[in-house]
């Protein structure tokens, strides 16, 4: 179960661009988890939940989890396509070796804060 | 009081653990360490297959990291051959970050050609985390089951080589040899796949060589 480790990574990360901004509380989080990043969603948000109690300037923090679809580039044709499941088979010249370009990470995409 | 707003960030949460790794990576290039990351699930055979690599690496100076919740154990099988070994416990995290190995290698005074890193026991959590190595193997034995890859794939996405080990016991279990490899295959092309058992002494010296080889060309490369 990674998902303390990395719901702390998320609040670690996210206090620091508070104190960067002279923040007082963080209001709202947009995260995107990516499909394939090995993660599960409703834990990250169940830790947040707990953790965020924690600490004063996010106990009024609200996150939002949107799920990131895999897009991949294929190595052959540059052709960039959205997999549904492995293998990743370019629709277009049938090439399975393929560069990741989204839906492996977990990405803080919003932050709102109150200064 | 005001409120600011910041969109399209894309801040990976995993930042602060890709600069520690970086960080670990550039010290390891200037030094020419070479790091292979081992994962697995417990009992997949990690620490066996790490003794039998040893008896064809007694040349180099080589250290093994092992990232363990509890015991010294595996850390104590490692000495006994005669290698330094340092247990890294994790007090109930399943899975090692580089800050952990940040904090390890501080205290190392020597140079080492080969670092070896046992990770924690577990075939999900280990796979996110970059520990700046050079390698990373994925590990699975026969009497785990055929139906593994494509059931933890971020494990195979993220390795350079599948090493499926206890193949002397696929006489007594049933598992679908070439179709673990073919799974395997279908998440990560690019894999190289190893046959092996530490007990019968199968397909270690291949693996070996590969390390060996894929050390050489990196040397040249840096």
């Amino acid at each position: 179960m990674h998902e303390y480790s990395l719901t702390l990574n998320l609040i670690e990360t996210l206090d620091e661009e508070r104190i960067k901004n002279n923040a007082k509380k963080l209001k709202k989080i947009s995260l995107k988890i990516g499909k394939f990043s090995g993660v599960e969603p409703i834990l990250i948000f169940h830790c947040f939940e707990i953790l965020k109690k924690e600490k004063e300037e996010f106990k009024e923090a609200e996150l939002q989890i949107e799920i990131e679809n895999p897009q991949v580039k294929c190595k052959n044709c540059g052709n960039v396509f959205e997999p549904e499941d492995f293998p990743f088979i370019c629709p277009n010249c049938g090439n399975i070796y393929n560069e990741m370009i989204k839906g492996f990470d977990i990405i803080i995409e919003k932050i709102e804060m109150e200064i | 009081m005001g409120e600011i707003k910041f969109e399209n960030l894309s801040i990976p949460i995993l930042k602060a653990n890709e600069l520690i790794a970086n960080k670990l990576r550039e010290k390891w290039d200037k030094e020419k360490t070479f790091v292979i990351n081992f994962i697995s699930s417990p009992g997949a055979g990690k620490t066996s297959l790490i003794e039998k690599i040893l008896n064809y690496f007694k040349e180099f100076k080589l250290i093994v990291l092992v990232g363990d919740i509890e015991t010294e154990r595996d850390a104590e099988r490692i000495r006994k051959k005669g290698f330094e070994s340092i247990q890294i416990i994790t007090g109930g995290a399943c899975h090692l970050e580089a800050v952990m190995i940040e904090q390890v290698i501080s205290k190392l005074k020597n140079r080492y050609d080969f670092i070896f890193i046992e990770n924690v026991g577990n075939l999900v959590c280990p796979s996110v985390y970059n520990l700046g190595e050079n390698l990373r193997f994925t590990l699975l034995s026969v009497p785990e089951g055929d139906d593994k890859p494509k059931k933890y794939p971020r494990a195979f996405l993220t390795s350079n080589a599948f090493i499926i080990t206890k193949i002397d016991l696929l006489t007594y279990l049933p598992f679908d040899l070439e179709n673990v490899k073919k799974e395997a295959k279908e998440i990560n092309p690019s894999l190289k796949i190893f046959e092996t058992s530490a007990l019968k002494e199968i397909g270690i010296e291949e693996v070996c060589n590969f390390i060996k080889e894929e050390r050489e060309n990196w040397i040249k490369r840096i």
